[in-house]
């Protein structure tokens, strides 16, 4: 371990330095060229992040030498870390573009959109915009890869499986989805036909799911396209004040800001709670049909199966039940009996109810005494 | 033509956020794994995995009756004590209650038939009569949480003769207000199907629920802000402690799960009636005992109409409200709750008492 912490202490310094040279380079190139802000990318020198990719690689070693609690605090750090980077190089690229333009700020905001389209959104890179889940996965993805993962651990097939599934485009179905659809038409014969017939309701209830899966990220999508058309609108609306944005920070606070709006207007419609209700349903039927099988299969072999398992706890569940009702019943045999004054109140029905005053927000935490709030009440005897 | 912002400046502040995000992976090393649950404490009632733990007094003469917390089912009750001055349990010790917090464990294959009447009429019921017995009494104050809050209102229905007072903390009883997100995702859920496939509720599909109501900042906004404060080991360890507690959300037990999403979230009985336990009516009309409600204005999981609603519907005339300006996780946490919550809830019952 202390070998471990060593040799990530040693990475740090290295590429902490490596940073802090690169940085002073870039700033001397870009000055000596007379070329301001420099025409190449310093997010991409040669073709290649020279950011991301170390902090990738320092991030594993670090992440070994971190305490159990802080590791998935380190992975979602650096996650944001990468996205962040994406962003900044996004950013850099408009504003190089925006250099050369001499029009108005509608200009710039155009140029804007089209970047930031081109982009796929802020700190996405193009080619992994055709993937939803890598895209979605920058700013926002952590719903959504949680939910990949509980996918996963319920299901014997890898989250991989679902990628196989996705069409290549809106009209062209994938290879696999091809394959399922294929096997979906042979007719059930012979001595198999039964477990046929059941493997080819399992494919129906995966592409079902698949589909609905597919859907609702469609919707999310939705989110990434109002959240650039709000960005752009409030930094254009900003400069048309003559106020710009204080740092990178600011830019992503805003871009937070426009996401969670365009995020509420998608989750407020219909289709949102509808769509996501289908996923989380047609993953539970597929599940449930997939046990069905797996039971079948262990019956087959004389192996124990979760239904009954199931049936066990429930027996015990219902005996500890019963246990319980019995010990209460004796215990309230064995207490004495309570003075009738005292039960006469406890069994005293509801009274009618008074009119109560609204209890409005108030900017402090005051609770209302109850003669106030109950003014036109009488008063209550507090041990009736 | 003006710039929103300088390239140079892009530049430089990527490399300044990677120069925190580097040093602040080093103070997390230092820092090593947080410690949850400060108040001293002991356990001195079990039952399955149920642990009833009762707090250390800090007043010589603490209050004659105790307070039993309620928490939810959903994550942990060490919320309530998550560091030595973010603790509504120490901040009540030390306004003379003496407190007793249920803990309901974390519920394996083994619970999956666990009702919400097991929770209400016999957990619950179980803690309240040891508690009752342990002191001489016949009824004590509650205090319920949440989810914890619904079940205390529940259980102060059936059970009136063992309630003194009770107190409800960001309490959902009206699931179908407007605004109430959680509730119109729950509507569509085929919850039998659910609970018939997977038994116990796993905790990761509530977390993606939660995270799913504001993705933007709960993912991506909170870690970057934490890159601001990571030279900080205080504000680190503050930082830990609230992750550890948000993503240690137990399994739900699949009987009550499906009751709850049931009959409280589909259905709404606990308003628009029908609602029965156990096989026994309950009614917020049959909540007579003194009730104070306190409601976050600010909160995104249990709206405050929803909370707001017990005034309508609850049967005692001994009723009182605290609106606390913020959300739902700063009333346990934050500064200004620690000074206003605990001791108005004090306060309330100790005029109660008298």
């Amino acid at each position: 371990m202390t070998g471990m912490k060593d040799s990530a202490d040693a990475w740090t310094q290295v590429w902490m330095d490596a940073q802090k040279q690169y940085l002073d380079t870039w700033m001397r190139l870009s000055g000596e060229s007379r070329e301001w802000p420099g025409t190449r990318s310093p997010f991409a020198w040669g073709g290649t992040s020279p950011w991301s990719e170390p902090l990738q690689q320092w991030s594993r070693l670090m992440t070994q030498a971190l305490p159990r609690d802080s590791r998935d605090i380190s992975t979602r750090l650096f996650d944001l870390g990468k996205s962040y980077l994406g962003m900044g190089e996004t950013f850099w690229h408009l504003m190089q573009q925006a250099q050369n333009l001499t029009g108005s700020t509608t200009d710039w905001q155009e140029a804007m959109k089209d970047a930031l389209a081109a982009a796929g959104g802020l700190g996405l890179a193009k080619e992994e915009c055709a993937d939803p889940w890598s895209g979605l996965a920058t700013f926002w993805g952590l719903p959504l890869n949680n939910w990949q993962r509980f996918a996963c651990s319920i299901s014997p097939f890898p989250g991989e499986m679902e990628k196989a599934l996705r069409p290549d485009s809106a009209v062209q179905p994938s290879d696999m989805t091809r394959a399922m659809r294929q096997f979906l038409s042979l007719p059930p014969v012979g001595y198999t036909r039964e477990w046929q017939e059941q493997a080819q309701e399992w494919v129906q209830h995966y592409m079902d799911y698949a589909r609905t899966l597919q859907d609702f990220m469609r919707l999310l999508g939705t989110v990434g396209q109002r959240t650039t058309e709000l960005f752009s609108e409030r930094l254009a609306a900003q400069l048309k004040e003559g106020e710009s944005l204080d740092g990178l920070r600011a830019a992503y606070n805003l871009w937070i800001d426009c996401g969670e709006e365009a995020y509420a207007e998608v989750v407020a419609t219909p289709d949102f709670p509808h769509l996501q209700a289908q996923m989380v349903n047609s993953l539970m039927r597929l599940k449930r049909h997939e046990q069905e099988m797996v039971n079948e299969v262990m019956t087959a072999l004389n192996m124990p199966t979760r239904q009954e398992m199931d049936t066990s706890h429930k027996r015990v569940y219902e005996l500890q039940r019963q246990m319980s009702a019995l010990q209460d019943t004796v215990e309230d045999l064995a207490a004495p009996q309570e003075p009738p004054g005292e039960s006469r109140a406890n069994r005293e029905p509801p009274r009618a109810r008074p009119v109560k005053r609204k209890a409005p927000a108030s900017r402090k935490a005051v609770a209302r005494k109850p003669a106030a709030a109950k003014r036109r009440v009488q008063p209550k005897t507090k041990k009736g | 033509m003006q710039l929103p912002l300088k390239p140079d400046q892009v530049l430089k502040d990527a490399l300044d956020f990677n120069r925190k995000i580097t040093h602040g992976l080093m103070t997390l090393r230092e820092v090593g794994d947080v410690a949850v649950g400060t108040a001293p404490k002991e356990a001195v009632y079990r039952e399955d995995k149920l642990v009833l733990y009762r707090y250390r007094p800090s007043v010589d003469k603490p209050a004659k009756t105790p307070l039993l917390i309620v928490y939810a089912l959903v994550n942990r009750p060490y919320m309530t004590d998550l560091q030595e001055d973010r603790s509504i349990i120490r901040n009540l010790l030390d306004h003379g209650e003496d407190v007793y917090l249920i803990d309901w464990g974390y519920p394996d294959g083994a619970d999956r038939f666990l009702e919400l009447d097991d929770y209400i009429n016999r957990y619950l019921h179980h803690c309240v009569q040891f508690i009752c017995k342990a002191h001489g009494l016949r009824k004590i104050n509650l205090l319920g949480i949440c989810q914890g809050g619904t079940f205390s209102l529940c259980y102060s229905a059936l059970h009136p003769e063992r309630v003194a007072n009770l107190v409800t903390m960001v309490t959902p009883v009206d699931f179908h207000t407007p605004n109430n997100t959680l509730s119109d995702w729950a509507r569509e859920l085929d919850v039998d199907q659910l609970v018939d496939t997977v038994g116990n509720v796993p905790g990761e599909l509530l977390n993606w629920s939660f995270l799913s109501l504001k993705p933007f900042r709960l993912t991506g906004q909170k870690y970057a802000d934490l890159a601001d404060i990571m030279d900080d080991p205080d504000k680190l360890r503050n930082f830990l402690r609230m992750e550890k507690w948000i993503f240690d959300s137990p399994d739900q037990a699949g009987e009550a799960f499906r009751q709850f999403i049931k009959y409280f979230y589909q259905q709404n009985r606990l308003v628009t009636g029908g609602l029965e336990i156990g096989g026994r009516a309950v009614s917020l009309d049959q909540v007579t005992v003194p009730v104070l409600n306190v409601y976050a204005t600010e909160d995104h999981l249990v709206p405050p109409e929803s909370s707001m609603a017990l005034e309508k519907h609850v049967g005692t005339r001994d009723y009182t409200t605290i609106a606390f300006p913020g959300g739902h996780i700063g009333i346990y946490v934050s500064g200004r709750s620690q000074k206003e919550v605990p001791p108005a809830i004090a306060s309330w019952l100790q005029e109660r008492s008298r």
